[in-house]
């Protein structure tokens, strides 16, 4: 229905206000806005530019195909993961460390109490 | 700036997806592992940040490069990410650009669109009117099939 001809090629290239925004792809599958309010609250970051953060949102991805992986190595049952499995990759693989206070191994209660017996002295001030 | 703090949780449905495309078909993921995979993911991005925000202080430099987070991938022993990255980023700088030109292209297209009625206006009528008449007879076709 191009009225004039002189519009018709605008009307070809662009599909008008129901197309799409952005038809450009991207590679990213997380989130950049979350990943962005993640960066921003590390002290001493304001501002954000969308290099850095769309590399640090693909590294995000990788990360977590990564711990995937690793977990998926630790399994007895090779068809199911379990927190423990991932907990072990954390505790076993070195460059991972910055993760031990996050994702902790689990103690039994036996365990724990076995802990808090061992450590009772440490405790006395605080009872 | 976070309001809440499950703001700074990154979506669970997402980091399944990345966790059940990674993994052999038929493998199961405990919730507990997954929300704990996702926390981790966060706990990532700080660290990174952290990281590569250090190094940009280093060099004076007020915002992060990209080249403060290939550094930061190395200090971290994360090297075997930096080669995928680059190809990432590659892929994105070139979809910046053509997102880019799309932009100037369709403000080029609707200044001799504006130019076009301004000529056209008093000789062929207007697309706009033809374009609310469309809109009126659905409308009716709309109300009729109500009625009926």
């Amino acid at each position: 229905m191009a009225s004039s001809p002189s519009k018709s090629p605008h009307v070809k290239t662009f599909p008008g206000k129901l197309g799409r925004p952005s038809s450009v792809p991207t590679d990213l599958i997380l989130p950049t806005q979350r990943v962005k309010m993640i960066m921003k609250s590390c002290p001493d970051v304001e501002m954000v530019p969308q290099e850095a953060l769309h590399l640090i949102t693909k590294a995000t991805e990788l990360f977590v195909q990564y711990l995937a992986e690793e977990s998926y190595k630790k399994v007895a049952s090779k068809d199911r993961i379990d927190y423990d499995d991932l907990s072990n990759a954390v505790h076993d693989i070195e460059h991972l460390e910055f993760l031990r206070e996050a994702i902790p191994k689990k103690v039994t209660w036996a365990e724990a109490q076995k802990l808090i017996e061992e450590n009772s002295n440490k405790f006395e001030g605080f009872f | 700036m976070a309001e809440r703090p499950e703001d700074l949780n990154l979506p669970n449905a997402v980091i399944t997806r990345i966790i059940k495309d990674t993994l052999p078909e038929g493998v199961a993921v405990a919730k507990e592992a997954r929300s704990a995979i996702a926390k981790a993911a966060s706990v990532f991005v700080l660290y990174t940040t952290s990281t590569a925000n250090s190094l940009a202080q280093k060099n004076k430099k007020k915002t992060v490069s990209a080249q403060d987070v290939f550094t930061a991938m190395k200090e971290m022993e994360f090297e075997k990410f930096i080669e995928p990255l680059q190809e990432s980023l590659e892929v994105h700088k070139k979809s910046q650009q053509s997102k880019k030109e799309q932009k100037e292209a369709k403000a080029k297209a609707k200044k001799t669109e504006v130019a076009d009625k301004n000529t056209s206006f008093t000789e062929e009528g207007n697309t706009g009117v033809t374009i609310m008449d469309i809109t009126e007879t659905g409308k009716e076709n709309g109300v009729e099939l109500q009625n009926v």
